[in-house]
């Protein structure tokens, strides 16, 4: 693998941000950048990232208008939504705004996550 | 005068005259030479005319004389017939200055009945009438004391007292010194004239009262010529045909009356002319206006025999009265009211047919009765007399009484009227009472009361039950307002639960990776063993927050397309904290775990997820309560099963806890039914009842294999 994928990770929790990190960074296939503030975020996220891992509920900025607005700007990222239960309704619906695919929480396990953005990521290239 | 006396006497003259003139010339004859010459009148030869002379003054004075003792004596008897005439027609008095009765004529006598011993000497006021004025004596007295005449008329009274009057002149009796010294009272009787008098004035007032009556009379009188033409009427007359007085007179009667009566009216006339009266004819005749009016008529001949007279009535009032009175009549008969008329002394005078027909007498029997024959006995009837007369203040009385048949059966009735004492009491003092049977009402009255104690019995369970019902009502919506606060609540946990719930399976993940990595097996080994069990205990907590989740997201109220499966799993879920203390659970003979496959069998059915699962849980809660009496707890179990019949969707709960009472098998969807002692309202079962309905299901209950056996029915879809 001649080149890192470069990954966004959105959610207001540190621990999760950190884990997700940790774990990616882990299998090497990655260049991980965190952020628990959306409104940075989006102002991080260029073209040049190859996925977002975008939670739903954050205290700054609602996850959906964040997707609405990477979408508009970057049509072509590959955006996952991390979502839990109650707000699964809402990350179904938002898949025509541009969310490529969705994970519940919690994770069945790291590996799905992994699995499941690296499948998107490499599907779209 | 005598004309033979006058002849006699004038004979007698004219003979002494002859013989006179004779004795003259003889006396010249024998005396002629010596006579001489006429010197004086009383020469002889003027002799002849003195004995002339003489002899005509002697004849004149024996004829004046005789004459007068003639009429003397003519005069003295005619003059004493003419005094006992006087006596006997014309009533004098002669009094003396004092008034005593020096004379009183005969006719005076027997006008006053007096003899005249008895009058002479009396006063002359024994005539006085105490009703003259007594100004008029005083005027008379100063009059005649004075020498001069006084008349007037006095009422004088009789020997018995009776009234005659006279017109009386009293005349002063002067002495030949001119002093007054009597009085002498000439009295015409005027007692007829005056009692003429008295009967014209009489007439006169009769004459005023008559006009007055026939002015004043009820009824219309007048008079008309034997040609039937009115002459007068009274002003009742006239208004019954509706013209004036004036209008009528000169009218003929034939013409008032109808065109059809009008040759029959003429009848009448000429009988009455003939026969001098008709007596109450009743005739229809037409009023000015028009309109016809029925009159009774009356027609006298008056004695001068050329007028009626004509008295008429209206017949209206009395044609009114007919009516009213045939109307009371047919009321009375007919009445569905018994009529009692009863006397002051209580005896029964008259009835009509319907009190017969209540008291079952026949109508000459009751009026010879006491009233008090229909009371029940003595006392009833003082006790009723008492009721009675405690109302006198109210003119009108009205009784509840029992009362007596002739059968001797006790009725009840209800007696109204005036009391004796009531301006109401008929003329004779007797009264008219009212008697309705109202056995049956009272009676009905009766059952009504009691009714209404036994509606009010019902009507308090039926309050009762409302009131239940509405505890129902309540129950629901608290436990469902319940269901919703612990939905939002779950909704936040779970979402709280996640975040931690994520990084710890992530992290533990990770620390699996780590451990790979240790080399000591054993311990390497250990820590797997452990952290499997860390594993199991976060997928639990995962499944019991899922579960959570999935009871506070759905809680649209929308009927949808459900998996009847997943619901009893869920359900399961939520159980499960406190089934694992009590009992098995099976699902379809799979014993039921936390993390059982939602979509391991597929049964769907169109209902509310949420209110489905709460029914679930209800049962579930139930059958543990029931199977915690269960002693050993490996004999417990909650066997459910699921399956299709056709298009149902048959869902069973069975469990081994000894099944539902028999006592309330039929009544354990009710409201307020419970097994158990304390707690629980006693409504699960019946708000599962209908939300299961509500979602067209059906919910039984029977026992079975020595438990109960809950079987729901719903209707399944593709």
């Amino acid at each position: 693998m001649d080149k890192k994928l470069k990954i966004a990770v959105v959610d207001d929790e540190n621990e999760i941000l950190e884990m997700i990190n940790r774990y990616l960074s882990k299998t090497g296939k990655y260049e991980v950048h965190v952020f628990s503030n959306p409104m940075i975020a989006l102002e991080r996220i260029n073209e040049t990232f190859d996925g977002v891992l975008l939670d739903i509920m954050m205290p700054q900025m609602d996850g959906l208008s964040a997707l609405e607005k990477l979408h508009s700007k970057y049509p072509e990222l590959t955006i996952i939504m991390m979502t839990a239960y109650s707000t699964l309704d809402r990350v179904l619906k938002s898949h025509k705004e541009g969310a490529t695919n969705y994970i519940m929480k919690p994770f069945e396990s790291l590996g799905v996550l992994e699995k499941k953005l690296f499948d998107e990521i490499t599907s779209k290239n | 005068m005598n004309s033979s006396f006058r002849s006699r006497f004038f004979a007698l003259v004219l003979v002494a005259y002859v013989l006179a003139i004779v004795g003259h010339f003889v006396l010249l004859e024998m005396y002629q030479e010596s006579l001489g010459e006429i010197d004086s009148i009383f020469h002889p030869s003027f002799f002849i005319v003195w004995i002339l002379l003489i002899l005509t003054l002697f004849f004149i004075y024996l004829y004046k004389y005789t004459q007068k003792k003639y009429f003397l004596t003519q005069n003295i008897q005619e003059s004493d017939e003419l005094l006992a005439l006087i006596d006997d027609f014309v009533c004098i008095s002669k009094t003396d200055i004092h008034g005593a009765i020096t004379y009183a004529s005969s006719a005076l006598c027997k006008i006053s009945g007096y003899s005249k011993e008895e009058l002479i000497g009396q006063n002359h006021s024994i005539f006085r009438h105490p009703s003259n004025d007594i100004r008029v004596y005083e005027h008379m007295w100063q009059t005649i004391l004075k020498g001069e005449v006084w008349s007037g008329e006095l009422v004088n009274k009789t020997k018995n007292g009776e009234d005659f009057w006279i017109f009386g002149r009293v005349i002063p009796n002067l002495s030949e010194y001119g002093e007054v010294v009597g009085f002498t009272a000439v009295k015409t009787d005027i007692t007829n004239a005056k009692k003429i008098e008295f009967l014209n004035s009489q007439l006169g007032l009769q004459v005023d009262y008559f006009n007055a009556v026939i002015k004043n009379a009820n009824s219309g009188i007048g008079t008309m010529d034997l040609a039937g033409n009115f002459t007068t009427v009274n002003s009742v007359f006239s208004n019954l045909f509706g013209y004036s007085e004036y209008e009528l007179i000169g009218k003929n009667c034939v013409e008032l009356t109808t065109q059809d009566q009008q040759s029959s009216a003429s009848l009448y006339l000429s009988f009455a002319k003939s026969h001098g009266k008709i007596y109450k004819v009743n005739k229809s005749c037409v009023r000015k206006d028009g309109g016809i009016i029925n009159i009774e008529m009356s027609l006298d001949l008056l004695p001068t025999k050329k007028e009626f007279v004509v008295v008429i009535n209206s017949l209206e009032d009395k044609i009114k009265l007919q009516k009213a009175l045939n109307r009371a009549e047919l009321l009375y008969k007919n009445a569905a009211i018994g009529f009692l008329i009863i006397d002051q002394k209580g005896f029964i005078n008259d009835v009509n047919a319907k009190t017969c027909e209540i008291f079952g007498y026949v109508a000459h029997e009751m009026r010879k009765m006491h009233s008090l024959a229909l009371h029940l006995n003595a006392n009833a009837y003082e006790e009723f007399v008492r009721a009675i007369a405690k109302q006198d203040k109210n003119p009108f009385v009205q009784l509840e009484t029992r009362l007596l048949t002739k059968e001797n059966k006790i009725i009840w009735c209800e007696i109204s009227g005036h009391p004796y004492n009531a301006k109401m009491a008929l003329q004779d003092g007797s009264v008219i009472w009212t008697v309705m049977d109202i056995s049956d009402k009272v009676q009905f009255r009766d059952q009504i009361i009691e009714q209404s104690k036994d509606l009010e019995e019902q009507v308090r369970q039926e309050v009762e039950k409302n009131i239940q019902n509405q505890k129902i009502y309540l129950e629901d919506k608290v436990s469902n307002a319940k269901f919703a606060a612990i939905g939002k609540l779950a909704a936040g946990i779970t979402h709280e639960i996640n975040t931690p719930l994520t990084y710890i399976k992530g992290n533990l993940e990770m620390i699996g990776f780590d451990v790979a990595d240790i080399g000591d097996v054993h311990i390497k080994m250990q820590i797997q063993e452990d952290m499997t069990k860390v594993f199991t205990g976060i997928r639990r907590i995962e499944n019991i927050v899922e579960s959570m989740r999935e009871m506070s997201q759905k809680s649209s109220e929308g009927r949808e397309r459900i998996n009847l499966y997943a619901t009893i799993v869920t359900a399961l879920t939520m159980a499960y904290n406190r089934s694992k203390h009590i009992s098995k659970m099976y699902i379809n003979n799979q014993i039921f775990e936390i993390g059982l496959k939602k979509d391991r069998e597929e049964f769907f059915v169109e209902a509310q997820q949420q209110r489905i699962e709460q029914v679930w849980i209800n049962i579930i809660n139930n059958a543990l309560d029931e199977l915690v009496k269960v002693d050993e707890f490996d004999t417990r179990w909650l066997k459910i099963t699921i399956h299709q019949d056709q298009d149902e969707v048959i869902v069973r709960f069975c469990d081994n806890a000894g099944g539902v009472k028999e006592e309330i098998l039929e009544s354990i969807f009710e409201p307020f039914v419970s097994t158990k002692v304390h707690g629980g309202m006693g409504v699960g079962l019946n708000i599962c009842k209908r939300i299961v309905e509500d979602n067209s299901g059906q919910i039984s209950v029977h026992n079975e294999n020595g438990g109960a056996v809950f079987e729901i029915r719903f209707k399944g879809v593709d």
